[in-house]
């Protein structure tokens, strides 16, 4: 096999996936739109959490908090002055004039989180294991209650609504592809090996030399940085934000389809998203069709528990689809005659 | 691994299948309803869809509308923003000419926004933030009166019958209990009266004895309590007043119109409480609703909401009637341009360039456990929106 193969291996996808997100961002229905987007607003959100959890064994309940900072960052810029005028009285004044489109908005969301995640880290991350988790959930729970109660910034309760809706499907994919990417590099790369090493074994991997605090805020930081992106691309994409949309549904969602993915494989977050959205839209729909509300979340838990018992390291466990691994598929099952001659 | 994967194949070709077939056959015109059948809203929105679903019978048996079947699509906004929108497009997509339903501000905004998009007319059946005509856009209109409508009719009412000084609650976190408690500070006062002081609370707390403690220091003590809730908490509240031994009037907006009211804080806890709302269920026009309402459900309406679907629901109907087709352009110009439609809610207008009706008020005390209907009134002065 030589190396150039692959390499247009990926240009073939990416741009298979263009023409996709073309096709479907310029023809579809605003719902196949809406999903789709939402899709790939979960695939940043379970990708950059395996990072944290999957990769460097930090069990953290608190991201959503990161994308609740990135929405409301996002929503206050992005929002139109006149109603800024109006509602988010507690604002300098400067603030309330400013209006942005969504990428800068996204960017400064992002280094906010990037700033917070770097102070409640540095605290956090000394605990272990179950302790980080319940740290972190303090951590969300103070986020939701600062976006009620800082009413002249949040709007309290009430939500900020009718935000410009910049987000599309170009916006989402290419934000996924990069979160996708960063992390995949990163978990290659010798930083990656540390986490793992982290994961694998907090005090074997010290004793050999990693130094374990920086590794682990490293991880969180990068985590809470796409997080927050999520978030700012889902306040855009919905047009309301409130502090109820980032809470605990949305944390255990997440987790749900990472751990059913599988903890460590990229591709396995990828993958349990795709599936779990298509699974979420298809059981409301059903639940319409027999009328019986609620019913979509009985059978959501069903299908996680059936899995965990099933398969507890998930669908992919820690594998991944590499380039070496799809050529071989595709020489299996496309060119078989090809690899005799 | 494979069995799991082949699972969501089969998953996605079901659904795309769906889609591909979705919006076809003409032979009957849809409305969307979406309502929040589960979370936090449920107790308004799932009365209200029985009200709609009693419309659409009404409607059919009498041989549908412009010569076709109407056909209701229902779906479950989860009291959730997010699923709110996709439900919204997912009724867009399905090619419905008009949707009604929602019971609470932030659901419109979360969910109309996508009817606006589309050019489809979305009618609230129970929101009553008078400013969200403004915030969603043309397409959005308003069955129920704003709720500076009904706090004014609060206030004038309480003044009437001698209030002069007001303690005011509120639960901060919705829109609804924010501007129901500013409306009627502003007409109250208006009318000479004086707020002593005000406190607040949020949605889900469930413990009030603090801000009551700090009432129950007052002194003077005010004449009335203005407790702007949500459908929720109420029950909660007015029993933790009761056991505080405070028997001051309490009043309130439609949010105290659930059933939750009487059931939470108990039949003698519930007397002297006064609430504003859509309909009393002792008008004739209303008995005859109820009726209708017990054949097809077998219990009572539970709550005005329940009227304000099956009125919104009959408004629409009414509009494609004089419309004369099914697209939905036509469809909204012909709801702008109601005059004088006979619901059992009240009659409605829409002023010219208005999104909200102009509807009359009722108040209702609550005695012995039962809503005794006390008044139906317009009030003389209505703070701007």
């Amino acid at each position: 096999m030589t190396g150039k193969k692959p390499f247009g291996l990926i240009i073939l996808s990416l741009a298979v996936l263009g023409i996709i997100v073309f096709f479907v961002n310029t023809f579809a229905n605003s719902y196949i739109k809406r999903v789709a987007n939402l899709m790939m607003i979960y695939i940043i959100l379970a990708v950059s959490l395996n990072l944290l959890t999957g990769f460097t064994g930090i069990v953290s309940l608190g991201q959503i908090g990161f994308m609740s900072i990135g929405a409301y960052t996002s929503a206050i810029l992005t929002l139109s002055p006149r109603l800024k005028h109006r509602w988010l009285i507690g604002l300098p004044e400067w603030l309330q004039s400013v209006h942005m489109h969504l990428f800068p908005a996204m960017l400064i969301g992002g280094i906010l989180s990037v700033i917070i995640a770097l102070g409640v880290g540095y605290v956090i991350l000394r605990l272990r294991g179950v302790y980080i988790a319940v740290a972190t959930l303090g951590f969300l729970v103070i986020v939701k209650v600062m976006a009620e109660n800082w009413i002249g910034v949040t709007r309290g309760g009430r939500g900020i609504s009718t935000l410009p809706g910049y987000t599309n499907l170009w916006w989402t994919t290419g934000a996924a592809l990069i979160t996708i990417y960063v992390v995949w590099r990163l978990v290659k790369s010798p930083y990656g090996r540390k986490m793992t090493a982290i994961r694998e074994h907090d005090l074997a991997a010290q004793s050999v030399g990693v130094h374990a605090p920086k590794i682990r805020l490293l991880s969180f930081t990068v985590s809470a940085f796409f997080t927050s992106i999520a978030g700012s691309l889902w306040a855009n994409l919905i047009g309301v934000v409130s502090p109820g949309s980032f809470y605990l549904w949305l944390t255990l969602l997440i987790i749900i389809m990472m751990v059913v993915g599988g903890m460590g494989s990229i591709t396995g977050s990828v993958v349990s998203t795709i599936g779990f959205t298509i699974l979420l839209e298809w059981l409301r729909n059903f639940e319409s069709r027999v009328a019986v509300y609620g019913i979509h979340y009985i059978l959501f838990a069903l299908i996680f528990m059936l899995i965990i018992i099933f398969r507890p390291q998930g669908l992919f466990g820690t594998r991944e689809i590499s380039r070496e691994k799809l050529s071989e598929f595709m020489r299996r099952f496309l060119g078989r005659g090809k690899i005799r001659t | 691994m494979r069995k799991l994967f082949i699972l969501f194949l089969v998953a996605a070709m079901v659904l795309g299948v769906q889609l591909a077939f979705a919006g076809k056959g003409g032979n009957t015109i849809k409305i969307g309803a979406i309502e929040n059948l589960t979370g936090s809203q449920a107790s308004l929105d799932a009365p209200s869809l029985n009200g709609v679903k009693l419309a659409l019978k009404e409607a059919n048996d009498a041989g549908g509308v412009l010569g076709k079947k109407i056909e209701l699509v229902v779906r479950d906004g989860k009291s959730d923003p997010a699923t709110l929108a996709v439900a919204a497009d997912d009724l867009v997509r399905k090619g419905v000419v008009a949707i009604t339903g929602l019971s609470d501000t932030t659901m419109v905004l979360a969910a109309a926004p996508a009817a606006q998009k589309a050019g489809i007319a979305f009618v609230t059946s129970g929101a009553t933030a008078p400013s969200l005509p403004d915030e969603v856009g043309d397409y959005l209109f308003m069955e129920p009166f704003g709720d500076n409508v009904q706090a004014a009719a609060a206030a004038e009412y309480a003044y009437q019958q001698g209030a002069r000084t007001a303690w005011i609650l509120y639960d901060k976190a919705m829109d609804y209990t924010l501007l129901l408690q500013k409306y009627f500070a502003e007409r109250f006062k208006g009318l000479g009266g004086t707020i002593i002081s005000s406190d607040t609370y949020q949605t889900g707390d469930t413990d009030f004895r603090a801000q009551l403690t700090r009432l129950k220091a007052l002194s003077p003590q005010p004449d009335i309590l203005f407790i702007s809730s949500g459908p929720d908490d109420i029950g909660t509240i007015v029993k933790q007043v009761r056991e505080l031994g405070i028997n001051t009037p309490i009043v309130g907006g439609d949010g105290y119109d659930t059933p939750l009211l009487v059931e939470v804080a108990g039949p003698e806890a519930a007397d002297n409480v006064y609430f504003t709302t859509h309909i009393s269920f002792d008008s004739p026009k209303a008995k005859a609703f109820s009726e209708k309402y017990k054949k097809m459900f077998g219990h009572e309406p539970e709550n005005a909401f329940a009227a304000l679907g099956y009125d919104a629901f009959n408004l629409i109907v009414d509009a494609i009637k004089r419309a004369g087709t099914d697209d939905p352009k036509a469809i909204r110009n012909a709801i702008a341009a109601t005059k004088g439609f006979e619901g059992v809610t009240g009659t409605i207008n829409y002023p010219p360039g208005k999104r909200v009706p102009q509807k009359s008020v009722t108040i209702i005390q609550v005695k012995k456990g039962k809503l005794v209907f006390l008044n139906e009134v317009m009030p003389k002065v209505i703070p701007a929106p």
